[in-house]
């Protein structure tokens, strides 16, 4: 026993080194891979009203880009609205009818309070937290397109996962074709990212318009995620290399929207039965 | 004694606050995140006992992981900066040795040996901070590029807040 102690006592140094170490490295695979860690991140208490209180200033830099990102969002939505269209067909009696719609996405806005767009993992840290009905696994989208996926949640704030995180992928689908591709973040570039498993047989334009898929269950059929800037086919490869300019603009995004699937619980217990 | 564990002690508040605050916000490129805190290793009174080094390296990385959502990395990375930092000592000694009380800097120890020092503490923990961010798929030119640009902006800053020490 006085040896053991004698042993700590010399080696104590590179003993707390060792035991710090080893911390640190649990700490760093739990966080990579349990959803539950909310308090170690920008969505703890702390961190989130400090970075707050500094979105706070920085919001007055971007109102006017904001007004105009509102106006264009408020034309098209009031594009859609049905005093827009000139009947074609009379009807004679109108039945509003509520068996034929259940209402399947609501939409939770919130504001971007710290983000970052230059490290390999960027994260976007939200205002909204488990209070306002945020859920793990939620979608986040924009006026402009596909944000990302919500990962951690505390009470008042979520962590969310961009489109500009390499451990984010979306897969997604071309609106001409409607072929499927997973879009996965392999630049360094926050407004490009690359669409992987088009095959090369079918023809793709430059232009050509990405947009979700209603297969995820996170985000609305047919969301805006980018468009087609360039592609190249390797000899020998049958696939090709596309590189898709996004959406959304992360470097001014400030106002998001939190999309929760209302008939989300329904599907997974149907999917949960068929596990079973 | 009492003073230089209160001027420690603001030291490592400020410098995590002008970190989360203000330096983490300049996003300029994939290549410049300086990590001033190891500013609070560097500085730390050369008879500071070798637990609360580690310790309170530990603490600092940690805080300044949860405002980055890097959980862990930093924390590692400053604790090995922490070890390390006796042996270099050790090996770098000047002559007559150090003497107590004195401040790692350049007024007590000069530019050229003040610079070695901050530069090879700076330079191990942005590189086990870049390796650790991109693990896996990162390749290993840009963590090295990372790692030098990030360490010299960080000497940079480093070397204005020695300038403001000399002045005093």
């Amino acid at each position: 026993m006085k040896a053991f102690i004698k042993f700590i006592i010399k080696y104590h140094f590179t003993l707390i080194f060792l035991l710090l170490q080893f911390i640190s490295f649990l700490l760093i695979v739990s966080f990579n891979t349990n959803p539950k860690m909310a308090f170690w991140s920008t969505a703890n208490t702390v961190a989130g009203s400090f970075n707050q209180s500094i979105s706070e200033i920085n919001k007055y830099f971007s109102l006017e880009k904001e007004n105009k990102k509102l106006v264009k969002e408020n034309i098209y939505l009031r594009k859609k609205l049905i005093k827009n269209y000139k009947k074609n067909k009379v009807v004679s009696k109108e039945i509003k009818d509520t068996v034929l719609y259940t209402q399947r996405y609501s939409l939770i806005s919130a504001r971007v309070i710290q983000a970052s767009l230059y490290k390999e993992n960027n994260f976007i840290t939200i205002d909204k937290g488990s209070k306002q009905g945020v859920k793990e696994g939620d979608g986040v989208i924009s006026s402009e397109g596909v944000v990302g996926v919500v990962r951690l949640v505390s009470k008042h704030y979520a962590v969310v996962l961009p489109l500009i995180n390499k451990s984010f992928s979306l897969s997604c689908q071309l609106k001409k074709t409607h072929y499927l591709g997973s879009l996965i973040w392999s630049t360094t570039d926050y407004n490009k990212s690359s669409l992987l498993n088009i095959p090369s047989h079918i023809s793709i334009v430059e232009g050509d318009t990405l947009l979700t898929t209603g297969y995820s269950l996170i985000f609305p059929t047919g969301e805006y995620v980018g468009t087609i800037s360039s592609f190249s086919q390797k000899e020998g490869e049958s696939f090709y290399d596309i590189t898709v300019d996004l959406g959304v603009d992360f470097r001014s995004l400030s106002y998001v929207y939190v999309v929760n699937d209302l008939l989300k619980p329904e599907l997974d217990t149907l999917y949960m039965k068929i596990n079973d | 004694m009492i003073d230089v564990l209160i001027k420690n002690i603001i030291r490592f508040v400020f410098l995590i606050l002008l970190q989360v605050g203000l330096i983490n916000n300049i996003e300029l490129s994939i290549f410049m995140s300086p990590m001033l805190i190891v500013l609070f290793i560097i500085l730390l009174p050369i008879e500071t006992p070798k637990w609360l080094l580690l310790f309170s390296a530990f603490l600092l990385g940690l805080i300044v992981d949860i405002f980055m959502n890097s959980l862990g990395i930093l924390a590692f990375s400053s604790v090995l900066v922490a070890y390390l930092r006796p042996f270099y000592l050790i090996i770098t000694a000047p002559r007559d040795g150090y003497e107590k009380g004195n401040v790692l800097g350049i007024k007590d120890y000069g530019w050229s040996w003040y610079l070695r020092y901050a530069l090879a503490l700076t330079l191990i923990l942005h590189f086990f901070y870049f390796l650790l961010i991109g693990f896996g798929q990162e390749n290993f030119l840009v963590v090295l590029w990372q790692t030098i640009i990030s360490s010299f902006v960080t000497l940079l800053l480093i070397t204005v807040h020695q300038l403001f020490v000399i002045k005093k």
